[in-house]
């Protein structure tokens, strides 16, 4: 079954491509700006805090990934020619 | 960078009205943390509130379920990467307060510890002077003697102590700096043990705080005055150049560099610059030099050990009265606006100017000064720069300043001193200036903030002047302090 849609719905996804990927892209430049640990810690302190920061540092990998992939399926969901 | 990567590299940061301390590396962490957690509740929105489309049944309405389906999962991590960025930001927030708590608690143990000892030997003083002064009378006769049959043997030894205490690196160790700001705070208290048991200890630091380092410091300069030292003079102005000036201080290092240094015969003690912005009143920035002689005896120098000892007593100092004066010739009013930066004797001096009200303060930058007991005005905002292994900011006490932002840093690498010929090397000038070059590189909010706040002092005025003063002591005592034989000299900047 074929479906048509109008230009407005195509544009309004096209739309949703550009600010999802920019969004992800956001995260991305996000995951740059959290401390690389380095504090002059020894022990569990510094053990806990770079674990943490490992763990903050994959939520927000995880977050831009999905966000990249929700824009891409917004910009496959564009009708091709 | 290069040169600085060395353990004494660390700017500790503290005060600023929030009981942590932390380095500065710690808070720029947590400020990190915190901008990147308000940055994910940014996205968090954004992506919540999309827009989305409404398709009719097909591949098209399939994939962008999809994709709202990825959307809602991002979301999720996105809201639980931001919940980790603030509690790890409030984690290394929590660990400088506690480290905060843990040092003022240390102080206060130490303090007490500090007053008690002295109490006792205020009250064994007695006993002391009985038991002990005819042995030391004796032996003091008996090296006399010995002195006066063998020429300077004593001077010898004296010189020879020093020079091993120089060696040793003792006097730079941060325990001992420590040591020395806990007596300096505790010499107060060996008075007060000579008082009825109780009474000390309510007049003290511990209770009323009626009496403190001013008090002690007080003692010393009367008992001095009676042997002939700390006698304080009225100053004079003798020299006064002023060229144009061309820009505003750029950051710390550039702060600290126009402090005059007062290392020659006649060079200036203090520089105050003038900014201008049309239809509103000048503003004013003032540069107060360091110690140039520890002469015990007032001569012609007013940046001596008198004026140390003034400026610790509570009182009008040699040095505080150029400083003053050195406004006055430049115009300065009571209203106008001014920020006063000082090295060692001189930071003390901005201290004290600020403290005394007399001008309209409007920041203080202090560095290796004994400020801790001058009650520097809450409303000032303050940055006050020490070397944990100073000795000279310690007798100034415990810093009481609580709303000032304090940077502290070892200068020294763990045994360097022991190396040098200077006995505080951590003291010097060219330690400070790497400080405060390390300062305008640093990265947490609190130092880049105290940093901006004191560049907008001058935003949007023009520089106009800067004026080096010069003054001795060349008055007698009681003449009135004279402002009109400046000459013309010049002054290295």
């Amino acid at each position: 079954m074929t479906v048509t849609i109008d230009d407005h719905q195509v544009h309004a996804l096209q739309a949703r491509f550009r600010e999802l990927d920019a969004l992800a892209c956001r995260a991305e430049a996000i995951r740059a700006a959290i401390p690389e640990g380095g504090l002059h810690w020894r022990g569990p302190a510094r053990w806990a805090y770079e674990h943490a920061l490992g763990r903050l540092d994959a939520a927000v990998a995880q977050a831009s990934s999905h966000l990249r992939q929700a824009a891409q399926l917004s910009g496959w969901a564009v009708p091709r020619e | 960078m290069d040169g600085r990567c060395r353990v004494s590299d660390g700017l500790t940061v503290g005060g600023g009205g929030v009981l942590g301390i932390a380095t500065d590396e710690q808070w720029a962490a947590a400020d990190r943390l915190d901008r990147a957690a308000g940055s994910l509740s940014e996205i968090v929105a954004r992506a919540s509130s999309l827009p989305r489309p409404a398709l009719p049944h097909g591949e098209s309405a399939y994939l962008l379920e999809q994709s709202a389906e990825s959307v809602g999962a991002g979301v999720l991590s996105l809201t639980d990467a931001e919940g980790r960025a603030r509690a790890t930001a409030g984690s290394l927030r929590l660990a400088a307060e506690a480290y905060g708590l843990a040092d003022r608690a240390a102080d206060s143990l130490l303090q007490m510890i500090g007053a008690q000892v002295a109490q006792t030997v205020g009250r064994l003083a007695p006993l002391l002077v009985f038991q002990i002064l005819p042995i030391i009378v004796t032996g003091a006769a008996a090296a006399g003697i010995l002195e006066a049959m063998r020429p300077g043997t004593l001077a010898r030894a004296g010189t020879d102590a020093g020079a091993a205490l120089t060696r040793s690196g003792l006097l730079s160790e941060p325990v001992v700096v420590e040591l020395v700001r806990t007596t300096a705070m505790s010499l107060d208290d060996v008075g007060l043990g000579m008082l009825p048991v109780g009474l000390g200890g309510a007049l003290g630091d511990q209770g009323l705080g009626i009496t403190g380092t001013a008090t002690a410091a007080g003692t010393l300069v009367a008992v001095g005055r009676a042997l002939g030292l700390f006698r304080e003079t009225p100053v004079r102005l003798v020299g006064a150049e002023s060229k144009p000036l061309e820009r505003a201080p750029q950051g710390f290092a550039d702060r600290f560099s126009r402090i005059p240094s007062g290392e020659r015969d006649g060079e200036a003690q203090v520089v105050v610059e003038r900014y201008s912005a049309p239809g509103l009143p000048d503003r004013f920035e003032v540069h107060i030099g360091g110690t140039v002689t520890f002469d015990p005896v007032a001569s012609d120098e007013p940046w001596d050990q008198t004026s140390n000892m003034v400026n610790a007593a509570g009182g009008v100092s040699g040095s505080a009265a150029a400083v003053t004066e050195a406004l006055r010739a430049a115009g300065v009013g009571a209203d106008d606006q001014v920020v006063v930066s000082g090295y060692s004797q001189g930071a003390g001096t901005a201290a004290a100017i600020a403290a005394a009200g007399d001008f309209d303060v409007r920041g203080v930058v202090t560095f290796a000064g004994p400020t801790g007991q001058v009650a520097i005005p809450e409303h000032i905002p303050t940055v006050i720069v020490e070397h944990t292994d100073d000795l000279v900011p310690a007798l100034g006490g415990v810093q009481e300043n609580a709303h000032a932002v304090v940077v502290q840093r070892r200068a020294l690498d763990p045994g360097e001193a022991g190396t040098m010929s200077e006995p505080v090397p951590a003291h010097l000038r060219p330690a400070y200036a790497e400080t405060a070059a390390l300062m305008d590189d640093a990265r947490s909010d609190r130092l880049r903030e105290a940093s901006a706040a004191l560049a907008d002092f001058t935003t949007g005025y023009a520089p106009v002047s800067t004026t080096a003063y010069h003054f001795d002591r060349g008055a007698e005592p009681g003449d009135p302090v004279s402002g009109g034989s400046a000459s013309r000299r010049s002054v290295a900047r």
